[in-house]
């Protein structure tokens, strides 16, 4: 009965944390931005005519998804209560991958954004910082140790939990392939960005560094929350405590998202971003 | 430390990048051991070939300005200061100037000089 309590505390957390809390905060800023740096003195912030008017829309998509996914989140959680299901895991897992889902959109519309704006970008003027960019330069060797120590916890204990027996079937193996996945995705972002072409082709040098390193933090804060996280659901599973399990889903879920979104909203926070080098008469960077 | 290069500039890519390092190492916004960025990285950035970049770089790595350290990378040479102000192409032209002077001095014509300056220019690249 405490578990279940603490549980539909967890997830009205979660509910206001990711489909409130963090929504707000990136409507704000994109308002904010609109509102502050508009086409008529920054027309290099916006690619095309009507980039003001898509990006308003855009919001507005965001912030329906998001307010629906509060409705839905506490509809489902009335319905289980008044039915006595019992939430479990999968359940929590689906429901945050939807609260998650509004973010990933924005994410893309916004890749999108920088397209154009790369694309319209005419100024024969380029510019580059003459200091190589290492991975070890936004993150300390110690910090990418425990991250390593983590996820090496983790296999150890996952291989103690299989007795060592390594089957191509298992959960076991299905678990360290997606964690092997989810860690070459990491690392051909963190490759992209370091090396590849620049997203914003206007970004200072400076805010591009900062946007760099924020994502390197939030991948390692996120590979170490789920090696943190996995171990904890494997001990919990090995102990038979499986009334934990939709628990630990609802904290790892809020945990990602505080420490992922909540690290770049940040680090990348509005008043150390140079909004200059939109204005009509800037030099492009 | 930051470079700008104009691509509308007459003056090809490589010696804009070449004269910025350069400038660079001389106001001692580079400094003796400083790493510099990857050929691949400035490219990039620069929006350039990597030809171009490369170039640049084994240009000055000519020059003695820059020294290559395998897999580390690209660093400023500890002469670079010294070795950054030596204007190759300024001698290049004061010693080819020279020649012709003497040559011309000698009773040679313009298209004798011509021609065997160009022999001379194209036996050197058949032998590279």
């Amino acid at each position: 009965m405490t578990v279940t309590i603490i549980l539909y505390i967890a997830i009205i957390c979660q509910i206001y944390l990711l489909s409130y809390f963090f929504p707000q905060k990136i409507i704000d800023r994109i308002n904010y931005v609109l509102s502050h740096y508009p086409a008529s003195t920054h027309p290099k912030l916006y690619p095309s005519e009507n980039s003001a008017e898509k990006a308003t829309s855009r919001l507005k998509q965001f912030k329906l998804l998001t307010r629906s996914t509060i409705i839905l989140g506490f509809a489902l959680s009335l319905l289980a209560v008044f039915t006595k299901t019992k939430i479990n895991d999968v359940m929590v897992f689906f429901f945050s991958m939807l609260q998650v889902l509004p973010f990933i959109l924005l994410e893309i519309s916004e890749l999108k954004y920088y397209k154009m704006m790369r694309k319209e970008n005419t100024s024969n003027k380029r510019t580059a910082v003459l200091k190589p960019r290492r991975y070890f330069n936004y993150i300390s060797p110690l910090k990418f140790s425990v991250a390593v120590a983590a996820l090496g916890i983790y296999i150890v204990f996952n291989f103690y939990r299989n007795d060592f027996n390594i089957s191509l079937s298992g959960d076991g193996i299905i678990t360290l392939v997606t964690l092997a996945i989810v860690h070459v995705y990491f690392a051909i972002i963190v490759f992209w960005l370091m090396r590849g072409k620049k997203i914003n082709p206007l970004m200072e040098h400076k805010d591009r560094e900062r946007h760099i390193g924020s994502v390197i933090n939030t991948t390692y804060y996120t590979s170490v929350a789920m090696s943190v996280f996995l171990l904890v659901y494997g001990l919990i599973q090995h102990l038979g405590l499986d009334e934990w399990k939709p628990l630990l889903m609802s904290i790892y879920f809020q945990m990602i998202v505080f420490l992922g979104i909540g690290t770049m909203l940040k680090t990348n926070s509005i008043d150390k971003i140079n909004f200059d080098v939109y204005r009509k008469d800037a030099n492009a960077t | 430390m930051e470079i700008v290069i104009d691509i509308d500039d007459q003056t090809p890519l490589f010696t804009q990048l070449i004269e910025q390092i350069k400038k660079a190492v001389q106001n001692e916004s580079l400094l003796a051991g400083d790493p510099l960025p990857s050929i691949r990285q400035l490219a990039k950035d620069l929006d350039l070939n990597n030809k171009t970049v490369a170039k640049a770089y084994q240009l000055l790595e000519r020059d003695q300005v820059i020294v290559t350290r395998g897999y580390r990378g690209s660093f400023i040479h500890e002469h670079a200061k010294i070795n950054s102000s030596r204007d190759l192409n300024a001698w290049i032209s004061s010693e080819i100037t020279k020649a012709i002077e003497t040559l011309k001095a000698s009773g040679a014509t313009d298209s004798e000089i011509r021609i065997a300056f160009t022999e001379a220019m194209n036996n050197d690249s058949n032998e590279n």
